[in-house]
C-alpha cells in the first residue's frame, strides 16, 4: 500500500469507516427539560477530622445562577452539628462540576469516629432530605514495611499486598509516593479490590526504589457513586448514594485513612 | 355398477417403511400428516370416470338412503345437504360444477344414487363411489349436439396439464400467471397459478375433449386450442396484450407493482413497483421491502428491516434459496444485489405458509434473480451517485441463457483523486452470474453465483513519527444450483443445492519510528497490532422438495433440508485501539474466540385443501433435527374463506431456528450499523415462535386492501443481560454474556394500493405493533421498535415521464427519560463525577418521524447499439429536510474552556438530512 503523508489530525473512527455512521454526524441538541430546583449534595466525613464540608450543586441549572439554599445538620453519637454556608470557602472551592454550587461547613464536637453512624437531616428547595453513613475503619496491613528484590526482567514490578477491610468498606484506595533511585519521585492513587488481596503493578527501571504506602477506606455510598458515575442513564431502582429526599440526591458517606505509613523497598538491602 | 378403477401406490409401500427406523418414520410422519388431510388421493382421482343411473350394491354408500328434500337450493348446497341428510361423504370440486344450477329433490325415499341422478340431472357429472366417499366428477363424454344425450354413456378420463409460462419476448418464466383450462362446450374451467419458476400444473381436466387453454398476466396473454389435453408440458408465451384495469380482477391473477395481489403469504416487491419508488443512494431491492407494514427499518441507515418485531438475525435474506450473511454495503446503507439482476424480492412476514419451509423465526427476505434473455443479447446497467452497474444477457444456444452482472463503487477512486481526507477510501462491489437451461416442458436447471467484497486499506504517517496501516476487508460469496422436473404425472420436483459464506479480515497496525528506551537510548520498536482477526460464517444447503398438485386443487408440498451452519469469529483488539485510526471499533467489535457448527436436517409437509362453500385450508408440519441439541416440531394450520369479492383466514404456526445473534440491539451504533455475526446457541432449548395471525382482503375495482393482525411469542432467545447500563457496551457482545430472554410482538396491520387508468397509482400501509423483550426480571420495549408506522408512496406517468413520492409518519422509537442528575466530586481524584438517573428503560418516546420522499424519471429510447432505452433519474430524500432523530443521550453542554456547563441537553443522532440523488439506468 503506498503510504500517504499527512500531518497529525484526529484519529477518524470506526464512525468514519461506516459511511452510515459519517453520515449522522450531524446532531441535533435539545434541552433535558430536567427539574430545575433539583438539587445534588455531596458529603464525605473523614475519620478524625472535627470538621465537615458538604457542596451542594443546582445541577439542572445554569451555572452563572445563584446556588442552592440548603439548611441542614449532621447527628452523630450523642451530638447535632449545623451546617452553615461558607460562600464557596473550604475544601469545595475547586469543584468544577455543572451548576452553580456552594460549600457548607459544620463543626463537630468531636472527631468523626471510625466505625459510627452519622445521620443528615436538612431542608432544600425541593423539600426535606435525609442520610445516614457509617464511616469504615481503616484498612489493617499486616507490616510497617515490605521488602522486595528487583525483577530479572519485564518493566514493571509487582507487589502483592494483604490487608484486612471491615464489611462498611466498598472503596480501598492506595495513595503512592514513589522514589526511584536517582530519578525522583512520583505520588498518585490506585484503587484497591475491596476483597482486602491486590497487586500493585509499578514501572521500574532496573534500579532500586522505595515506596510509602497509605490506605483508605471508603463506604459503600460512595462506591455506588463512583461506579455509576460517568456512564448513560441508570435506571430505577436506583442505588442507593446515602441520601434520600424529594428532588435532593446526592452520597453522603465517610473515609478512614489507614496509619502509619507502609514502607515498601525494592532491590534496596 | 362398473368398480372403478383405481390406480394408486398401494399400501405395499407404507408397510415397508414401518420397518425402518423410527427416526424414518418420524421425518414420514411429518411428510404424511398433513397429506391425510387432503380430501381425495391425487393419484385416484386421475382416472375416476363419473356415471349416472348406478344401481348400487345393496350395503353400498351408494344404496344409502337419501333422506333429502331441497326445492330451489344451488347444487353445490344440494350436495352438502345430501351428505349430511345421507351420512355419506360426498366430495365434489365446487369449481365443476354450474353456477347458476339450482336443483330440486323430494327423495327422502329415495337412494343416495337416485337422489344425486336427480341433482346432477342436466349436468355434465357423474358419481363414483370410491373408498369411504362418494366422488363427483365430470361424465366420461360431454353431450354433444344430436348425439341424443345419453347420460349413461362411456365416461370420460380426467388428466393433469402442466407447462411453463414465459414472456414471449425474453422467454424469462413468469410467476404468478393464471391458467386456465376449459373444455369446449363448457363454461368451467380447471385453473392453476404458475410458480416462481412459470411452471404450472392443472388437474382435474377431461383428456379427451377439445380444450382451450388461456394462460394471463396483467397486461400480457395467451390462448390455445387442442383437439385434446395435450400428455407433455406445454409451453406458454405470454405475449402484449392490453387489459383494463377492471379486466385484471377477471382474471385474478397479480398486478404488476401491487404487492398484495401476488401472494396471500407475502409481499412481493417487483421491478414495477421498485421503480416506482423514490431511489435513496440506489436503487435497492431490500430495502423497497420496508413498504410493507410487517418490515420497519430500525433507522434511514439500514436497508435491512426488522418483521413484525423480530430482529434480522431471525429474517434470512435468501438469494435463489441460499442464505446471504451481511447481503448489505456501506454498513448497511445499500444492499448488496444488483437490481439488475433481480426479478422479485418476496417479504414472508410469518412462520407458516410458505414460510414453513424457510424454518426462521421472523419470515424471510427471498430474492429471485432473473434468467438471462433468450431472445438475444442484451445489456443493462446504471450510473448513480456510489456506483455503477453493467450486466449483460443473453441465450447459449436455444434452451439456456446467462445472465452476468457487476456492481463496483467509485468512491474510494474519488476519495483518493480529490484527498478527501475527512473520507475512507470504502472500496465495494458485487458480482452475480447465473446460467439456466430448461431442457423441455418444466425441467430447468440453474446454477446461481454471487460474490461480493468491501475493503477499506491505506496508510497513514504522522508526521513522519508513526506509521499506521489499516486494512479491513469483508464480503459475500454464494452459489446455488437448482434443479426442476416432473414427479409423476402431477407433481413437480425442486432440488437445490448450495453453499455460502461471509468472510472478515481486520487488521490494523501501528508503528513508531522512534522511541527512547529506559536508558535513553533511541531504538525501532516492533509494530503494535491495535486489531487483527478474522471470522468466516457459511451454510451449506441441501433441500429437496415436491409440489403435488391434486384434482379440486388441493396442492401437497413435501420437502427435505440439510443445512450445515459453520461459525468462526476470532478477533483481537488492544485496548489502545481507540486511540488510533480505528478508533471507536470497540464500541462495535469485542474480542472473540468463538468456532461452533451445527447440522441442522428438517423435513416438512403442507396441504392446501379448498374446502366447500368458499372454505379452505392449509395444514402443515415441519419437523426439525438440530444436531447435538434437540428435535423440534412446528406446526402449521389455517382456514380460510373465499366470498365474491374478499377473503379471510385465521392461522397458528411455529418456528424454531439455532442461530443466534451476537448483536446488542440496544446500543445506539447498532441503529448505524446492521453488521451481524451469528453462532449456533451452545445448548437447548432452541429458540421458537409462536404466532397467530388473523387476515382480511378484499378487492374492488382497482382497490386492493390487505388487513392482518397477529400476535407472537419468541421463546429461548438469546439476548445479552443489559444490566443496570442497558445503552453501554459493543453492538457485538460475547455470547457468554448470552442469558435466556423471550420476546412478545403483536400488531394490526394494514395495506392498500389503487390504480387507476391515466398511470396513477397509490401504495400505503399502516401497522400499529406492539414489541418487547424480556431479560432476567427486566422487561423492555426494544430500541428498534415504533408503535405506529404510515408509509404512503404515489407515483403518476404521462407519456415517458413518471413521478413518484412517498410519505413516511412513524412515531418515536424507544427512549429512557433523563429524570436527574447527581454530581461530587470524586475523591482521590481532581475530577467531579455525575450520576444519570434515569426513569424505566425505554418507557419514553423519541420525537416523531416524518419523511417527504420524491423522484423522477423519464425513460427514453434510443437507437444505440441495437435500440434500447436509457431512464434518467432524480430523487430527493426527506425533501422538507424534517430533522428526525435516532437514538438519544444525555449531555452537558461543552463550553469554550473545554468544561462543563450546567446546560443539560439531550443529545439526538439525525437521521438522513434532505438529500438529492441522480443517476441513470440504460438498457440494450
Amino acid at each position: 500500500m503506498k503510504a500517504r503523508e499527512r500531518a497529525g489530525r484526529p484519529a477518524r473512527g470506526l464512525l468514519a469507516v461506516l459511511a452510515p455512521a459519517f453520515l449522522s454526524a450531524c446532531e441535533i441538541t435539545r434541552p433535558a427539560g430536567l427539574e430545575q430546583d433539583a438539587v445534588s449534595l455531596t458529603l464525605l466525613l473523614v475519620a478524625g477530622m472535627r470538621e465537615a464540608f458538604m457542596l451542594a450543586v443546582h445541577p439542572h441549572r445554569e451555572r452563572d445562577d445563584a446556588p442552592p439554599d440548603i439548611s441542614a445538620s449532621l447527628e452523630g453519637p450523642g451530638w447535632t452539628a449545623r451546617f452553615s454556608d461558607t460562600r464557596a470557602g473550604g475544601v469545595c472551592e475547586d469543584y468544577r462540576g455543572i451548576g452553580p454550587a456552594t460549600c457548607l461547613r459544620a463543626w463537630l464536637s468531636e472527631p468523626v469516629q471510625p466505625g459510627s453512624r452519622y445521620v443528615l437531616r436538612g431542608t432544600a428547595p425541593p423539600g426535606s432530605f435525609t442520610g445516614e453513613a457509617a464511616v469504615p475503619t481503616a484498612p489493617v496491613v499486616p507490616a510497617d514495611t515490605l521488602r522486595f528484590p528487583l525483577p530479572d526482567s519485564g518493566r514493571v514490578v509487582r507487589i502483592p499486598l494483604r490487608y484486612r477491610v471491615d464489611p462498611q468498606t466498598g472503596t480501598v484506595l492506595a495513595d503512592l509516593v514513589v522514589t526511584h533511585s536517582g530519578r525522583g519521585s512520583g505520588y498518585w492513587t490506585e484503587r484497591l479490590d475491596a476483597g482486602g488481596v491486590d497487586t500493585l503493578e509499578i514501572n521500574q527501571s532496573g534500579k532500586p526504589m522505595s515506596i510509602r504506602l497509605r490506605l483508605q477506606a471508603i463506604g459503600w455510598n460512595y462506591t455506588n457513586f463512583r461506579k455509576h458515575a460517568g456512564g448513560g442513564l441508570v435506571p430505577p431502582p436506583w442505588p442507593t448514594f446515602g441520601i434520600d429526599g424529594e428532588g435532593v440526591y446526592g452520597y453522603f458517606d465517610g473515609v478512614s485513612r489507614h496509619s502509619p505509613i507502609v514502607h515498601i523497598l525494592v532491590g534496596e538491602p | 355398477m362398473t368398480p372403478a378403477r383405481i390406480r394408486g401406490p398401494g399400501r405395499s409401500g407404507i408397510d415397508r417403511d414401518r420397518t425402518a427406523s423410527a427416526a424414518v418414520t418420524l421425518l414420514l410422519l411429518a411428510l404424511l400428516l398433513p397429506a391425510t388431510l387432503a380430501a381425495q388421493d391425487p393419484r385416484q382421482v386421475a382416472l375416476l370416470r363419473g356415471q349416472v343411473g348406478v344401481d348400487p350394491e345393496p350395503g353400498s354408500l351408494l344404496a344409502t338412503p337419501a333422506r333429502l328434500a331441497v326445492s330451489g337450493l344451488p347444487l353445490a348446497d344440494a350436495l352438502s345437504r345430501l351428505s349430511e341428510r345421507s351420512r355419506v361423504r360426498i366430495a365434489f370440486s365446487p369449481t365443476l360444477l354450474p353456477a347458476p344450477h339450482r336443483v330440486e329433490c323430494p327423495c327422502m325415499a329415495l337412494t343416495t344414487a337416485r337422489a344425486l341422478d336427480r341433482l346432477l340431472a342436466g349436468t355434465d357429472l357423474g358419481y363414483v363411489e370410491l373408498g369411504s366417499q362418494v366422488v363427483v366428477v365430470p361424465l366420461a363424454e360431454p353431450k354433444t349436439p344430436g348425439g341424443g344425450g345419453n347420460a349413461r354413456g362411456p365416461a370420460h378420463a380426467v388428466a393433469t396439464l402442466t407447462g411453463v409460462v414465459r414472456d414471449s419476448v425474453s422467454l424469462e418464466p413468469v410467476a404468478f400467471a393464471l391458467v386456465a383450462v376449459t373444455p369446449l362446450g363448457s363454461r368451467e374451467a380447471a385453473t392453476g397459478v404458475s410458480d416462481r419458476f412459470g411452471g404450472f400444473v392443472v388437474p382435474g381436466v377431461p383428456a379427451s375433449v377439445q380444450v382451450r387453454v388461456d394462460a394471463g398476466a396483467f397486461g400480457y396473454a395467451w390462448t390455445r386450442t387442442y383437439e385434446a389435453l395435450p400428455t407433455t408440458p406445454i409451453r406458454a408465451l405470454l405475449g402484449p396484450a392490453p387489459i383494463g384495469l377492471e379486466g385484471l380482477d377477471v382474471v385474478g391473477s397479480g398486478r404488476p407493482g401491487d404487492p398484495t395481489s401476488l401472494s396471500r403469504d407475502a409481499f412481493v416487491i417487483d421491478t414495477v413497483l421498485l421503480r416506482s419508488l423514490p431511489t435513496l443512494l440506489e436503487t435497492d431491492m431490500l430495502r423497497a421491502t420496508g413498504v410493507s407494514p410487517s418490515a420497519s427499518a430500525p433507522s434511514d441507515y439500514a436497508s435491512v428491516p426488522f418483521v413484525r418485531g423480530g430482529t434480522s438475525d431471525g429474517t434470512p435474506v435468501l438469494l435463489d434459496g441460499m442464505r446471504l450473511f451481511n447481503g448489505f454495503h456501506m454498513g448497511g446503507l445499500i444492499s448488496a444485489i444488483s437490481p439488475e439482476a433481480v426479478k422479485r424480492t418476496t417479504l414472508l412476514a410469518g412462520s407458516g405458509g410458505d414460510g414453513l419451509a424457510v424454518g426462521s423465526l421472523s419470515g424471510a427476505i427471498d430474492i429471485a434473480t432473473r434468467d438471462g434473455s433468450r431472445d438475444r443479447r442484451r445489456a443493462a446497467g446504471s450510473l448513480g451517485l456510489a456506483s455503477s452497474r453493467f450486466s449483460v444477457e443473453g441465450p447459449i444456444g436455444e434452451r439456456a441463457s446467462y445472465l452476468v452482472g457487476g456492481r463496483r463503487t467509485w468512491l474510494d477512486g474519488l476519495v483518493k483523486a480529490l484527498d478527501m481526507e475527512e473520507f475512507l477510501p470504502n472500496s465495494f462491489g458485487d458480482l452475480h452470474a447465473k446460467v439456466t437451461t430448461d431442457p423441455g416442458g418444466v425441467r430447468r436447471l440453474s446454477v446461481s453465483s454471487y460474490l461480493s467484497w468491501e475493503s477499506i486499506s491505506y496508510d497513514e504517517l504522522i508526521e513522519g513519527r508513526e506509521n499506521r496501516e489499516t486494512a479491513l476487508a469483508w464480503g459475500n460469496a454464494a452459489l446455488s444450483v437448482h434443479y426442476r422436473d416432473r414427479f409423476g404425472a402431477k407433481g413437480i420436483l425442486d432440488a437445490n443445492l448450495g453453499h455460502s459464506r461471509f468472510r472478515s479480515d481486520l487488521a490494523y497496525v501501528e508503528q513508531s519510528f522512534a522511541a527512547v528506551d529506559n536508558r535513553g537510548a533511541i531504538y525501532r520498536p516492533p509494530p503494535d497490532t491495535m486489531l487483527f482477526g478474522d471470522g468466516l460464517m457459511s451454510e451449506t444447503r441441501a433441500d429437496v422438495r415436491v409440489t403435488w398438485h391434486a384434482a379440486g386443487r388441493t396442492m401437497i408440498t413435501g420437502g427435505a433440508q440439510a443445512t450445515r451452519f459453520h461459525g468462526r469469529h476470532v478477533y483481537h483488539l488492544d485496548e489502545r485501539v481507540d486511540g488510533g485510526n480505528v478508533s471507536g471499533i470497540s464500541d462495535f467489535l469485542v474480542p472473540l474466540a468463538l468456532r461452533e457448527s451445527r447440522w441442522r436436517l428438517a423435513a416438512h409437509s403442507r396441504v392446501d385443501v379448498p374446502l366447500r362453500r368458499g372454505f379452505s385450508t392449509r395444514a402443515g408440519l415441519r419437523v426439525d433435527h438440530f444436531a447435538g441439541l434437540a428435535t423440534t416440531l412446528a406446526p402449521f394450520a389455517e382456514l380460510g374463506y373465499a366470498g365474491s369479492w374478499w377473503d379471510a383466514r385465521i392461522a397458528a404456526s411455529r418456528s424454531h431456528q439455532a442461530l443466534a445473534s451476537l448483536r446488542n440491539e440496544e446500543v445506539r451504533l447498532a441503529r448505524f450499523v446492521a453488521y451481524d455475526l451469528l453462532l449456533p446457541v451452545p445448548g437447548g432449548p432452541v429458540p421458537r415462535n409462536t404466532e397467530f395471525s388473523i387476515g382480511w382482503q378484499g378487492t374492488r375495482g382497482g382497490l386492493r386492501v390487505r388487513v392482518d393482525a397477529y400476535t407472537r411469542s419468541l421463546d429461548h432467545l438469546r439476548l445479552p443481560d443489559l444490566g443496570a447500563r442497558p445503552d453501554r457496551g459493543g453492538v457485538l457482545v460475547d455470547p457468554s454474556l448470552w442469558e435466556m430472554a423471550s420476546g412478545r410482538a403483536h400488531g394490526v396491520e394494514a395495506s392498500w394500493s389503487w390504480t387507476r387508468g391515466r398511470g396513477i397509482s397509490v401504495l400505503g400501509s399502516y401497522r400499529w405493533a406492539g414489541a418487547s423483550r424480556t431479560v432476567g426480571s427486566l422487561t423492555y420495549t426494544p430500541s428498534f421498535h415504533r408503535d405506529h408506522e404510515f408509509e404512503l408512496g404515489s407515483s403518476y406517468r404521462r407519456g415517458a415521464s413518471s413521478w413518484s413520492a412517498r410519505v413516511c409518519l412513524r412515531s418515536g422509537q424507544p427512549d429512557t427519560p433523563w429524570y436527574a442528575s447527581v454530581t461530587g466530586p470524586l475523591y482521590g481524584d481532581d475530577r467531579t463525577g455525575t450520576v444519570l438517573l434515569g426513569g424505566e428503560y425505554n418507557s419514553a418516546r423519541l420525537p416523531h418521524y416524518a419523511r417527504i420522499d420524491v423522484g423522477w424519471r423519464r425513460e427514453s429510447q434510443v437507437s444505440w447499439f441495437g435500440g434500447g432505452s436509457v431512464v434518467g433519474y432524480v430523487s430527493v430524500a426527506n425533501v422538507l429536510n424534517r430533522r428526525n432523530v435516532v437514538g438519544a443521550r444525555p449531555d452537558y453542554r461543552t463550553d469554550s474552556w473545554g468544561s462543563q456547563s450546567a446546560r443539560a441537553e439531550k443529545v439526538y443522532r439525525r437521521q438522513l438530512p434532505i438529500f438529492p440523488f441522480m443517476g441513470m439506468e440504460f438498457r440494450f
